[in-house]
């Protein structure tokens, strides 16, 4: 890492917790995931205080309902695309949220609401929420939707997709002081802690019918177990990332999803797109938290 | 007579009660009024009926006297005008009673010879040793009190035509002053001890409705009025009459004359239903009847229905017959009544919780209170109902007291309108009739009781819960149900979800989260599953179920919260595991 990018992944750090003390601040903490209380930051017809000036207006419960989710198995155009050649989302990546209701997804413009992100995820926990930027009363976070499917785009879409969402949606900041790098070329996945590498792992990857996306970064979304799928000892670690060549690289109805999971074969270009580890990998992995950012490199 | 021991006269009379009246009129002319022996006898006579008859039927007629016509009207119109007049020895004190007149009543008398009028003034005599001197004139002034025996309605004064003798005899007034005194003393005398003889108070029986041969009324038939106003009868033939004596209430009796229970029965029976009248043909023939009744043996040797109708007018004798043979008959044929009553219970075909109970009971007027035991009525859910009576069919529901079979008993206590006891109200004056009249009665009351003649069986009903259930899924309580009625018993499921802080099983109206939509009808003993209920997310949790059986609308089993095998945890739907692209 250059000094350089150091410097500025601690401005932009010292900014994006600049602004979640002020969020921390101004509400109280909720532990129980229920609605927040509804103080307005900013009033619609009030003075714009930021760079940027938005028309938002609060979305009633209702209308919010009525906007789709932005879940693993789902489909939303109006979401961007979500693109990072050098991992630098990756760095920017510091620190994960909840949200305590459903909130409303926007699209590039910030006006109308192309989806939602429920309160709970599929398991029923609390939905993980990763920014990469801050722009005034927004944040921009990585979603786990797609935004067009493959077979839909010529087989170029995007792995991970990004929305704005208000940015007092996010509570519950838990810090993310380790991220993932994947090398496709090296076949490796690094744990890295600042600028630490602290493990490498040599893994199994996608392959060159079924590749693993690279130049993108997404996020720990969720694990399980899953006996159906043949994991039952190690968890599951399901990314935000899809498949950017196929809708289902590997049958089924989920929407290509690219997981990192426990194989006895943890090497070689093998998978149809996720990330096959070794135990020692795949418990490391296991130890970080939901929302540690994975950046995969080709 | 005798004289200083000798014999000097003897005499003697024919004529029954006459004799004594008549020889007691030749002493006092013989010997006070120093007649010659024939002249006493050739005199006209009189003698008084005003005291019972020595011959049956005993009768007297008050105040009456029988003289002969000879005695002339002066004589004669002077008569039947009692007086008696009487001192108190310990205080010299002069007593007289007397009536101016046969009919008149009140004012003042004299006493004294042959003078109709009064004299006013009462002064004290002077004492005279030897009572009344015969002649003496008293000036007292008394007021006389009416007789209590009724007015009768002929002249106290039957005068009877004698021929005069052959031999002239001077008549009394011509004769001498002194033998008009002595004749209206003779009658004063007589008369006097009738009345002092005669008691007048208040417990004296009278004469109650009936008819009176020729008047008199110690000839009565038919009923006397009792001091206390109820009408009685007599139950001596033959006795003499109880009117002017003193008659006491001698209350309620088992037994009179030795009469059996039985007769009993039957004496107070017509008594009771017809004795006390107003009636005088209704007397006369309760009075027949209980002659009958009471001593038929007398009454047939003193001459029976025949001789006692002669006191009746003719025209109304045979409507007396007819009523006094009415009344024997209904006597005779009168038979205590002797309740009974029957209680049927019976159990519906298809149904052991249902039934009837059929009540059979005589005699007709019957009514009776009846208690269920293990059962109720269905109409008033009261084990109990009075008011009961003969046909009376009335729906019961057995109410089993366990899950054993049982059976249902009916007990029933009845009673009827009373009919006659044994007894009567005996009045009783010392010397003469016994009377009586209604005695008490007394109700009948008996008693039955009845058991279903089969076990009733108690329907019963087991439950097992599905364990375990999800969202999406269904969950069913299964039913295992005994002894069901063939016509039917219904099934419901309740599911209560239990709250999340409640330590106890709870199930409340307001947990209350699966329930039968419609109750399940089931007609033979089996295993019924309820509905499938749908599972949803709003229903997940611990469920206590609660079964409830009821038979032709009343409940017959319910389950308990909480209890065992009554439980199903429903869950959530798990969710989908994505699948990763291998």
């Amino acid at each position: 890492m250059t000094v350089r990018r150091v410097a500025l992944a601690a401005a932009i750090a010292a900014l994006v917790a600049g602004l979640v003390i002020a969020a921390t601040v101004g509400w109280s903490q909720q532990t129980a995931r229920h609605t927040m209380s509804q103080i307005p930051r900013m009033h619609p017809t009030g003075e714009a205080r930021h760079t940027t000036t938005t028309a938002y207006r609060p979305l009633p419960s209702a209308e919010i309902e009525a906007l789709p989710e932005a879940r693993y198995n789902t489909v939303i155009a109006g979401l961007m695309a979500a693109t990072d050649p050098s991992a630098d989302a990756g760095l920017s990546a510091a620190i994960a949220y909840s949200i305590g209701t459903d909130t409303p997804i926007y699209g590039v413009d910030r006006i109308t609401p192309v989806g939602r992100f429920g309160a709970n995820d599929f398991l029923g926990g609390p939905t993980v929420v990763v920014p990469i930027e801050m722009d005034g009363d927004w944040a921009r976070v990585l979603t786990p939707a797609r935004k067009v499917l493959p077979s839909e785009s010529g087989g170029a879409a995007p792995a991970q997709t990004a929305g704005w969402i208000r940015a007092e949606a996010l509570i519950d900041p838990t810090p993310l002081p380790r991220r993932i790098l994947v090398s496709i070329a090296g076949q490796t996945l690094t744990i890295v802690a600042g600028e630490t590498v602290e493990q490498t792992f040599r893994v199994g990857v996608g392959m060159p019918s079924t590749p693993t996306p690279h130049g993108v970064t997404g996020y720990l979304q969720a694990r399980y177990l899953d006996p159906a799928q043949n994991q039952a000892r190690h968890p599951v670690q399901l990314t935000s990332l899809h498949s950017t060549t196929a809708d289902e690289p590997f049958g089924g109805s989920d929407g290509g999803l690219i997981g990192m999971h426990y194989e006895r074969t943890a090497t070689g270009a093998v998978s149809h797109g996720c990330i096959r580890l070794s135990s020692t990998a795949i418990e490391a992995v296991d130890a970080l938290p939901l929302g540690t950012p994975i950046s995969i490199v080709p | 007579m005798f004289r200083d021991g000798r014999a000097i006269t003897a005499l003697g009379s024919q004529g029954g009660d006459q004799q004594d009246q008549w020889q007691l009129l030749y002493l006092l002319r013989t010997i006070v009024g120093r007649y010659a022996p024939q002249q006493a006898i050739d005199v006209p006579a009189l003698h008084t009926t005003s005291f019972p008859d020595s011959f049956w039927p005993r009768t007297w007629e008050p105040g009456r006297a029988v003289v002969e016509d000879r005695l002339g009207d002066a004589v004669i119109e002077t008569l039947g005008r009692l007086s008696a007049v009487g001192v108190y020895p310990e205080t010299g004190v002069l007593w007289a009673a007397a009536n101016p007149g046969p009919r008149v009543c009140g004012g003042t008398v004299a006493i004294g010879p042959a003078s109709p009028e009064g004299s006013v003034g009462a002064e004290p005599s002077p004492p005279q040793a030897d009572g009344v001197e015969v002649g003496t004139r008293f000036g007292v002034a008394l007021e006389s009190r009416c007789p209590r025996f009724p007015i009768l309605d002929r002249p106290p004064i039957e005068r009877i035509p004698v021929r005069a003798p052959s031999q002239a005899v001077p008549l009394l007034r011509d004769r001498h002053r002194r033998r008009n005194i002595i004749a209206a003393a003779t009658v004063a005398l007589i008369a006097a001890a009738i009345v002092v003889a005669q008691p007048v108070s208040a417990g004296a029986a009278t004469l109650g409705p009936g008819y009176d041969w020729h008047g008199q009324a110690t000839s009565h038939l038919g009923g006397y009025l009792d001091p206390d106003g109820s009408v009685s009868y007599c139950i001596n033939a033959g006795a003499p009459s109880a009117i002017g004596r003193v008659t006491t209430d001698a209350g309620i009796v088992g037994q009179v004359n030795g009469l059996s229970p039985a007769s009993m029965i039957q004496l107070n029976l017509v008594l009771s239903r017809h004795g006390n009248t107003s009636d005088s043909n209704t007397a006369a023939a309760v009075a027949m009847a209980v002659w009958s009744i009471a001593g038929n043996a007398d009454y047939q040797a003193e001459g029976g229905d025949v001789f006692v109708l002669g006191r009746a007018p003719a025209s109304e004798r045979a409507t007396i017959q007819s009523l006094a043979d009415q009344y024997r008959a209904e006597a005779a044929s009168y038979v205590p009544e002797t309740g009974s009553a029957t209680l049927g219970l019976s159990i519906d075909s298809g149904n052991d919780y249902l039934g009837v109970l059929d009540v059979i009971a005589t005699p007709e007027l019957a009514i009776g209170n009846v208690t269920l035991t293990n059962a109720v009525f269905v109409d008033s859910g009261s084990p109990s109902r009075a008011g009961v009576s003969n046909g009376a069919r009335l729906a019961v529901r057995g109410t089993p007291p366990s899950a054993d079979p049982y059976r249902v008993t009916a007990a029933g206590d009845f009673s009827t309108p009373s009919g006659p006891s044994a007894n009567v109200h005996l009045y009783t004056t010392p010397g003469a009739q016994t009377l009586t009249a209604s005695g008490t009665s007394v109700p009948l009351v008996f008693s039955t009781a009845a058991t279903d003649i089969a076990d009733r069986l108690v329907a019963g009903v087991t439950t097992i819960a599905q364990p375990t259930g999800v969202v999406g899924g269904t969950v069913i309580d299964t039913a295992a149900a005994v002894n069901v009625p063939s016509a039917g018993m219904q099934l419901s499921w309740a599911g209560y979800l239990q709250p999340a802080a409640a330590t106890t099983p709870t199930c409340t109206d307001q947990t209350l989260v699966y329930s039968s939509a419609v109750p399940l009808t089931i007609t033979a003993d089996g295993d019924y599953p309820s509905e499938a209920f749908p599972v949803t997310d709003a229903r997940v949790g611990t469920i206590y179920w609660i079964e409830t059986a009821t038979v032709a609308g009343e409940l017959v089993a319910q389950g308990i919260c909480g209890a065992a095998n009554e439980t199903s945890v429903l869950s959530p739907v798990p969710p989908h595991l994505p699948v990763v692209s291998g």
